[in-house]
């Protein structure tokens, strides 16, 4: 389903939360295109996101966040492989 | 284990027209990490519960309603999942962010019209405590939170009226940062105390509202590993609890529900063997037990204790042990350091038969259904196939540092009730005399499917410097499975093995668990007229697994490729090894009575039929037909 290596492992775990098909979590998906992510999934997807890749968003990165792209950048700013 | 692979069942078995995955609820105690049960709750929302069970273990309709003075709907997914594995299948209904007091207090709200089986209340300290106060002044602080109180009381009591089902409410920690925002300490410790009066006043809740029970989580939270609430959640979200203490939450929650659905486990059935005490009573003697005194018998000790506790408090004890009925007898009644005496067990199966079988018989014994059982062993093998077995059991592997064991027997408030009373605390008579009988006996009929699906392999090789040591242990410590019932010096074995006219072999078990390692030996005197085993011995811990016949299998084959006439055996009576006398008579030998009560074994060679079980590859280096091993130097 997903591609193998560490952005399907990201793309999973995304479509996971939101429970989506994983060939809609792309770069420009964000709340206004995925009617699942509320405001509540956001921050699920965040703290799933923490779990799995031991890292930690500041609140500005939560409050601010829109869009699967920002998440990737943010990421990867934090040396995730994603 | 793989989560991954649940969370993938989970989703098929959602697909529309989907066929049932009957080994799914007890998949789900698989999934591990905290976002994972968040996921695989949010996944199961809406599957039939039929599909994830089978239909002669159906799941207890539950209708739960959640409700809190905080963001609490993350919970619902994580309780979704331990309901389910638990035996319940929930109907929730969310009442949202801070309704708890009008959820409560109007007949006409939501969860009123829902008619919960039991409401779940979360609190958080953000609700209770006032946006400011003086910390000068804790007796203003004391009437806020006695008021509080009070509504919370007020409200309860319109509720319970109400609706017939069980209401959940918790003592809630204080905020580390409102303690330290207070700099006296003489002001810290009286926001301490009222602050305690509050959790005190909620703790009385049952004793004036008899639906409703009171979580500690205050208490429960002491050894919960990092904080409580996550500010960057608290303030974006009003979420006042981190992921790690939801689910905290929700299996302390799971536990109440299965008492109010009357799934409360009822039976201990304890194994006896580094589970009840250290040590091999087989081996190692009932002053070689290893129970009081200093670590870690202690522990063994406390265990005891602990086991004694829930005696009082009306759960059932039984013991299943692989042993010698007589020698556990002889511990029970005369160990000085033994906390359980004979009249705290309700029922005991201890021989030498299947495990499985046992804990059948004592829920037939007893007239109470496995689904009440709880097994605590401490051998990987014993729970894997009760797991396997017998999935309605409740299985506590007990590894490693036995000063883990208390914990482990108790972390997840299998035997909760919601209250005790007197004919509980008579409970362990009362069966013990309705009982059709307190021994049960043995079966010995194989576990075969169990075992092949274990992998067995046995190798059997001649006794080399990594192996003599422990082959020489092996000989002095095993009582049980000893032919000779006495033993030799190291030199005798060293010289044995160095020796042309004899053979020493050490055989090792591993199964797709990991490795026994060395678990026997046998010792073989090499003659014209036959081959003589001097002595076989096996450890008791790999009992009932069909190793020894391997073992004698790959001794006939040796012997006969060696143009042996002849393979025999003598047993003397050591007053401990009957398990080998009855494992040589079932083996096909000829038996002569010996004068001295021994007995004398022959087997003419080649032997008729393989004694090799179908379930063991048996790894034979001197053996032709395994030419990919190399031959032993």
């Amino acid at each position: 389903m997903s591609a193998p290596g560490a952005g399907g492992e990201f793309v999973r775990v995304v479509a996971e939360v939101f429970e989506v098909d994983p060939t809609e979590v792309v770069d420009g998906a964000g709340p206004d295109t995925l009617a699942a992510w509320t405001s509540l999934r956001h921050l699920q997807l965040m703290v799933t996101l923490e779990e799995a890749y031991g890292l930690s968003f500041s609140y500005r990165e939560i409050r601010d966040l829109r869009s699967i792209g920002q998440v990737r950048d943010v990421m990867r700013a934090k040396g995730a492989k994603v | 284990m793989d989560d991954g692979n649940v969370l993938e069942r989970i989703r098929r078995v959602r697909a529309a027209g989907a066929a049932p995955d009957p080994d799914l609820r007890d998949a789900l105690g698989r999934v591990t990490g905290n976002a994972e049960l968040a996921a695989a709750g949010r996944l199961l929302e809406g599957v039939p519960p039929g599909l994830i069970t089978p239909p002669d273990r159906p799941l207890r309709p539950m209708r739960v309603g959640v409700t809190g003075t905080f963001t609490a709907e993350s919970v619902v997914p994580m309780l979704r999942v331990l309901l389910l594995r638990g035996g319940i299948a929930p109907h929730f209904q969310l009442a949202g962010f801070d309704q708890l007091m009008v959820q409560l207090a109007d007949p006409g709200s939501v969860l009123a019209r829902f008619d919960p089986d039991l409401t779940l209340c979360l609190l958080h300290d953000g609700a209770v405590l006032p946006q400011s106060w003086d910390p000068a002044a804790p007796q203003a602080l004391r009437q806020v939170l006695a008021d509080r109180l009070g509504a919370l009381r007020g409200a309860l009591a319109g509720f319970t009226a109400r609706i017939p089902g069980t209401v959940l409410l918790h003592t809630v920690p204080l905020s580390p940062a409102e303690h330290r925002a207070v700099i006296a300490h003489r002001s810290k410790a009286a926001l301490g105390r009222v602050w305690r009066e509050f959790n005190l006043g909620l703790l009385e809740l049952p004793e004036l509202l008899p639906s409703v029970q009171v979580l500690d989580l205050e208490a429960l939270l002491v050894d919960h590993p990092g904080p409580v609430r996550d500010d960057r959640l608290y303030r974006f979200a009003s979420m006042a609890w981190t992921p790690a203490v939801e689910r905290h939450y929700a299996q302390e929650a799971t536990t109440v529900a299965r008492a109010v659905a009357g799934l409360g486990r009822k039976v201990l059935v304890l194994d006896l063997d580094n589970t009840l005490w250290g040590g091999v009573l087989g081996d190692d003697g009932p002053d070689g037990l290893e129970i009081g005194g200093g670590y870690p018998g202690n522990c063994y000790t406390e265990l005891q204790r602990v086991a004694l506790t829930l005696r009082q408090q009306g759960v059932l004890l039984a013991l299943c042990s692989k042993n010698d009925p007589a020698a556990v007898e002889e511990v029970f009644a005369r160990h000085p350091d033994l906390v359980l005496r004979p009249d705290d067990v309700v029922a005991r199966a201890v021989n030498w038969g299947r495990k499985d079988h046992n804990l059948r018989e004592l829920s037939r014994t007893l007239d109470l259904r496995l689904d009440s059982f709880v097994f605590a062993d401490d051998s990987r093998f014993e729970c894997a196939l009760i797991r396997r077995e017998l999935p309605d059991v409740e299985v506590l592997h007990l590894a490693g540092d036995p000063a883990g064991h208390v914990a482990t027997l108790l972390a997840r408030g299998h035997f909760d009730v919601l209250a005790v009373g007197d004919t509980d605390r008579e409970r362990t008579q009362l069966y013990r005399a309705r009982a059709r009988r307190a021994d049960v006996a043995a079966s010995f009929e194989s576990a075969a499917d169990y075992l092949r699906d274990l992998d067995l392999r046995v190798t059997i090789r001649p006794a080399d410097s990594a192996t003599l040591l422990r082959v020489v242990q092996l000989e002095r410590r095993t009582n049980q499975f000893n032919l000779a019932g006495g033993t030799r010096p190291e030199a005798r074995t060293r010289a044995m093995a160095a020796s042309a006219n004899h053979l020493v072999l050490a055989f090792t078990v591993a199964d797709r668990f990991g490795d026994e390692g060395v678990v026997g030996g046998v010792w073989v005197a090499l003659a014209a007229d036959g081959w003589e085993m001097e002595n076989f011995v096996m450890s008791c811990r790999v009992f009932g697994r069909g190793i020894e016949h391997a073992v004698l299998s790959a001794v006939v084959n040796q012997a006969g490729r060696a143009g042996a006439p002849r393979l025999s055996a003598r047993w003397r009576p050591s007053g401990r090894n009957d398990p080998v006398r009855e494992f040589l008579d079932s083996a096909g030998f000829t038996r002569t009575e010996d004068p001295d009560g021994g007995v004398r074994y022959d087997l003419p060679l080649p032997a008729p039929a393989s004694l090799l079980p179908d379930w063991i590859t048996l790894e034979d280096p001197t053996a032709p037909e395994d030419e990919g091993v190399p031959a032993h130097a």
